[in-house]
This record gives structure tokens, C-alpha cells and sequence, in this order.
């Protein structure tokens, strides 16, 4: 079973996905808070990572790089989730090393084809 | 003083953009025939681009100008002199090492339209520079080297260089910069033995001071607009700073403005979207499968929260705006606050699944107070709904009411026992958009608005707002509201 690691401050929404994730056959670990999915992530590597980049204290962008920079987890593809809907941020959080990139609000089966195809690779 | 009625120069409807800020807005402006007027402003009010506008240096984008009743065009520099205005700026300086006459003729024959050597008229130049002289009564040699003059003689020949091209309108550009008092004495002599001579003269100045030792009249500008003209004799000092200061806060204002605009957008990413996507996400999820009852129903309590959540976002947007505006009406009437404080807490409790134990605690004989008895709850829901959301269910949240007699007010609290908020954070949790970053507070929404709300409701009542607060034992949010109003009221019965 693939394993992925949602970190996403918002209640409702890490809920949401996770209800839709495990319905698909996923397993799903959530982190409402970035320290804590960092210091999951330094022992253990999901098979993808949902990623919110609007986290308060430790940034999704903090994550993002963290991920990228560490050999073990270069292979796992990051779905990047943001509210921020403009061009120049997605460009940004691409070259920062995320595999794709939603806007917020996304349609549920934009989603799981995203999961789907990013897990196939 | 010849100074009368008959305005030698007016100034209409001017407007100046460079690169979009507006400089000049509307600015309107006469100056009458042999007065000293005094166009005051602090720097960057937009008083040297009117300068320049009359110099023929700078277009304006709308607007006239008249001389003597009639509208000119000012294209340039040279159009300018021509029409009898002459401009002392203040950048501009005297080539050090060349003879006073040589550099008042440097001044003289770049504003000829045909200039030779030959086409200078010499004979009269001298006179005139004489009459100008004698007319002044200053004492200076034209065959010494500018660099020898003291600053005050630059000044005034700077003047003189202006003079020459018989200008019946004159500008001075903050002549006074870098002069020591002593000097300011001998160049206002100048300036008004030139108005007296029916020259009319627009000063430009930063100094107040200056007004009473050289004015007629006085305009103030301000953020590139006139707020208004006076005669130097009634002009109250006082006031005139007064009218500069309170029109800096109006710039403080913009800015905040600005600031509040650049929020806005990040707020409508994130705030909005957030909500719009529980919406849509739940909504979608609940069609897409035949899902067990239990997720249909969370699927819908979502939805419900998001709506509830855009509806809480749309209302307290529209607050914030009205409060801005200084818009938001406030009712007066006479009010009981813990009854209010009872009803609030009976509102919380039936709203939510898990609420903590609230105590309310009003000392005996609680006053009533004149407010607006919907905007003193909306400030108490607030207080208290964020006392829950920053603490766990197991706590006790008090509601204290006192009576402040020494400042004659009362004083209501709000206290939690929760996670509480750092000291640095503390001052600003009542900004607008600011929320205390911290991984504790994770996953408790809000748009950071509703303390800004309270403050702007708390402040239109003449009361205050606070926050006192210790990491991890809790915090306390007070308010106060004038008991004046009742007291007059008890002094009657």
C-alpha cells in the first residue's frame, strides 16, 4: 500500500483529502503542523507528499527544500497545495522542486488523477 | 505694501503625475499684484514642481495659467521669462570663478532668443543692473568673483541675475536655505523692498517662522494639494502647523491604506480560498461515492463551516471597511453588560459541541454604560470565541466586570488559562490581517481581522483595549468603556 504524508494546517481540509486518499486505497498520514511532518520526513519516506506551502511557523517551502536537498527523498514526488494563484509562485515552487502544483480550491478528481499519475511514475 | 486686489498671476486647476503618484492635485492658487506670498509646504508637498511649472521647466498635465487675467503657455523656460515671470531656484548656483556682472550676462543672454555678443544691448543691461541694485539697496561689487560672496550676496544676486530679464513676477525657491539668521534679515529686507516696488513675488517655504517676517499672504500645501490661502496677519502660527501635521496623518492614512490593499490580496488568496475549497472539495466528495452516513454527514457539517466561515470573512471585511471609513455607526443606548456578557456566552454555548466552562464574574451594583449593545457583543463574542479557540476544552474561561472609579469607566476581561502569546506578538495581535505565527496555533483558522474590529468598536466608544498575556498559563483581554455619560446622567436624577 503507498503511503502518503499530508501536511496541511487546515483541519476541514487534510480531513478532506484524507477521506478521498484512503477511499482510493491510500495510506494516509496527515500533519497539521510543518515541524512535525519535518521530523517525520528526516526518519521516514512516504511515496508522495501533499504538500500545503502555507503552513505557519515551518513553511511548506521550508519543506520543499528540506525534501530536495536530501538524497533520500529526492525520489518522492511533492504535490504542492497553495492558495496562491498566481503564475510567478507556481513557477517558483516548480524550480523549488515540487512535481506538481494545485490551487486551491481544487476539484476532488483533479486530485486523485494528480496522486494517481505522480504515484505511477 | 502695494499689494492689491488685482492678481498678476493665477494659477488654475493644476495636475502633475510622475509616474502615476500624483504631485500636484487641483492646485489652485493667485497671487496679487506687489505681494509677498507665501507658498508653505514641508518637502515633497509638491511646491518646487509648481515652481517648475511656472519656470516653463515642467508641463503640467491639466490646468492654466494667467498673467494679468489672460492664459499663457509655459513650454518653456525661455516662454516663461517672456511672459514676465523670472525664477530664483534653488539648485542653481553662481559659476565661483567668474565675475558677478559675467554671471548675471551668463543668465542674461541665455534667455535672448537670438544671442550674439553683438545683439546684447550693453548700455542698457548696465542700467538695468544698477536700477535693480539701487532699487534693492544692497552694496555689491559686480567685478568680484562670485566665489568671494558671502551666501546671503549670492542669494541676492541670484536675484538680481532673475531681475534682469525685467520680470514683473518673481519666484523664490526656499531662498533662505543654509542662511544663518543674521543673513535671512538682509535678503527679506530685499524681497520686500522688491514687492514694494509692485513686483509680486511667490515665496516658497518650508518655515512657518518665516511667515510673519516676510508674508502678505499665506498658501499651505500639502501631499500636492492647497488646503488653504491666508493673510499673514491673521495667520494664527499655530494653526498653519497644526495644518501641516494633521495632513501628515492623512498621508499615514494612505499609506495604511496601501498596506491594507496589498493584505487584501493575500487575504482573498488564502482566506477565501481556503473556505471555497471545504466547499467545493466536501461537495464533490459527497457525490462522488455511495458513501457510508456518518461521512455524508461530515461531508455537510463541512460544507455548512465553510459557508459559515466566508459569511464570518464577508462580515467582518465589511466592518473593518466601515470602521476605515469611519463609517460604522454606533447606536447609543443605555446598556447592561452582564446581561449582554449572559447572552453572549448562552450564544457561544448552544453554537458549539465542546465549549469550555465560562464563569462570569460583574462586581455588585454593575453601572449600566451608553453603547451600542449589538457592537459591545460583537466585541465580547469575539474575546470570548478566540479564549476558546486558544485554549483546550477542559478550561475555565472568566468574564469579569469592575468599575474603574479613579478613571471613572468599567472594565470588562476576558481570561483563559491557554497557550497565551509571546510578548513580541502582543502589541500586534490588534493589527489588522496579524495573526501570532506559531506551530501550537496550527490549524485554528481566522483571518486576523475580528481584534481589529474590536479595537476600531472599543475606540469609537471612547474606550480602550488590551491584552495581557503569559506563555502557556494564559491570557487576558480587557476593555473599558467611559462611565462619563451615566455619571452626567446621575448628577440630573
Amino acid at each position: 500500500m503507498k503511503t502518503i504524508l499530508v501536511v496541511e494546517d487546515d483541519r476541514l481540509l487534510a480531513r478532506l483529502v484524507q477521506i478521498n486518499l484512503v477511499a482510493e486505497g491510500y495510506d494516509v498520514l496527515i500533519y497539521n503542523d510543518g515541524a512535525k511532518a519535518m521530523a517525520y520526513l528526516s526518519e521516514n519516506r512516504p511515496d508522495l507528499i501533499l504538500l500545503d506551502m502555507m503552513l505557519s511557523t515551518v513553511s511548506g517551502w521550508d519543506i520543499l527544500r528540506y525534501a530536495r536537498s536530501n538524497s533520500k527523498l529526492l525520489p518522492v514526488p511533492i504535490l504542492a497545495v497553495t492558495a496562491l494563484a498566481q503564475k510567478a509562485e507556481e513557477q517558483r515552487t516548480l524550480q523549488e522542486g515540487a512535481s506538481r502544483y494545485l490551487v486551491k480550491p481544487f476539484g476532488i478528481n483533479q486530485l486523485l488523477n494528480t496522486v494517481a499519475e505522480l504515484l505511477d511514475y | 505694501m502695494l499689494s492689491n486686489d488685482r492678481n498678476a498671476l493665477c494659477v488654475e486647476n493644476i495636475y502633475k503625475r510622475f509616474s502615476g503618484n500624483i504631485v500636484l492635485e487641483d492646485v489652485s492658487l493667485c497671487l496679487r499684484q506687489g505681494e509677498v506670498h507665501v507658498l508653505l509646504g514641508v518637502d515633497g508637498s509638491g511646491k518646487s514642481t509648481l515652481v517648475k511649472i511656472l519656470a516653463g521647466i515642467v508641463k503640467a498635465d491639466a490646468g492654466s495659467v494667467l498673467i494679468d487675467g489672460a492664459p499663457i503657455q509655459l513650454n518653456s523656460p525661455r516662454m516663461a521669462i517672456r511672459s514676465g515671470i523670472g525664477t530664483v531656484f534653488q539648485e542653481t548656483s553662481l559659476v565661483p570663478d567668474m565675475t558677478i556682472a559675467d554671471n548675471i550676462l551668463l543668465n542674461y543672454a541665455n534667455n535672448q532668443s537670438r544671442y550674439s555678443p553683438l545683439l546684447i544691448n550693453w548700455k542698457r543691461l548696465n542700467e538695468t543692473i544698477n536700477e535693480i541694485v539701487n532699487l534693492l539697496e544692497v552694496e555689491i561689487d559686480l567685478q568680484q568673483l562670485a566665489k568671494h560672496l558671502s551666501q546671503p550676496q549670492q542669494q541676492i544676486v541670484k536675484i538680481i541675475k532673475a531681475l534682469c530679464t525685467r520680470p514683473h513676477i518673481v519666484i523664490l525657491d526656499e531662498p533662505t536655505r543654509g542662511l544663518s539668521d543674521v543673513d535671512v534679515g538682509q535678503l527679506f529686507r530685499a524681497i520686500r523692498k522688491l514687492s514694494r516696488s509692485g513686483t509680486s513675488i511667490l515665496y516658497i517655504s518650508c518655515r512657518p517662522d518665516e511667515i510673519p517676517r516676510v508674508a502678505d499672504r499665506v498658501s499651505v500645501i500639502k501631499e500636492g494639494k492647497i488646503l488653504g490661502t491666508m493673510s499673514a496677519d491673521e495667520t494664527n502660527l499655530r494653526s498653519v502647523v497644526e495644518m501641516l501635521v494633521a495632513e501628515t496623518s492623512q498621508a499615514m492614512a494612505l499609506r495604511e491604506a496601501d498596506r491594507l490593499r496589498r493584505e487584501f490580496v493575500s487575504l482573498v488568496s488564502h482566506e477565501l480560498r481556503t473556505p471555497l475549497a471545504t466547499i467545493r472539495g466536501y461537495a464533490e466528495t459527497v457525490m462522488s461515492r455511495p458513501w457510508s452516513e456518518e461521512i455524508r454527514v461530515e461531508c455537510l457539517e463541512a460544507i455548512t463551516s465553510g459557508c459559515e466561515r466566508l459569511t464570518e470573512l464577508v462580515d467582518n471585511l465589511l466592518d473593518i471597511s466601515s470602521l476605515e471609513k469611519g463609517i460604522l455607526r454606533i447606536e447609543q443606548e443605555a446598556v447592561y453588560l452582564p446581561i449582554i456578557a449572559r447572552d453572549v456566552c448562552r450564544t457561544i454555548k448552544s453554537n458549539k459541541r465542546k465549549t469550555p466552562n465560562i464563569r462570569i464574574r460583574f462586581s455588585e451594583h454593575f453601572p449600566t454604560v451608553q453603547a451600542d449593545p449589538r457592537r459591545i457583543e460583537q466585541v465580547l463574542h469575539n474575546l470570548i470565541d478566540n479564549a476558546i479557540k486558544y485554549s483546550s476544552p477542559d478550561n475555565i474561561i472568566t468574564v469579569t466586570g469592575m468599575v474603574d472609579d479613579k478613571h471613572s469607566r468599567v472594565v470588562i476581561t476576558v481570561t483563559d488559562r491557554g497557550v497565551g502569546i509571546p510578548p513580541e506578538h502582543l502589541l500586534r495581535v490588534f493589527e489588522r490581517f496579524y495573526r501570532v505565527p506559531s506551530s501550537q496555533l496550527a490549524g485554528i483558522e481566522g483571518s486576523g481581522l475580528g481584534l481589529a474590529i474590536c479595537k476600531g468598536i472599543i475606540e469609537r466608544h471612547g474606550g480602550q483595549i488590551w491584552a495581557k498575556s503569559v506563555i502557556d498559563q494564559g491570557s487576558a483581554f480587557s476593555f473599558s468603556l467611559p462611565l462619563l455619560v451615566t455619571l452626567v446622567q446621575a448628577a440630573h436624577e
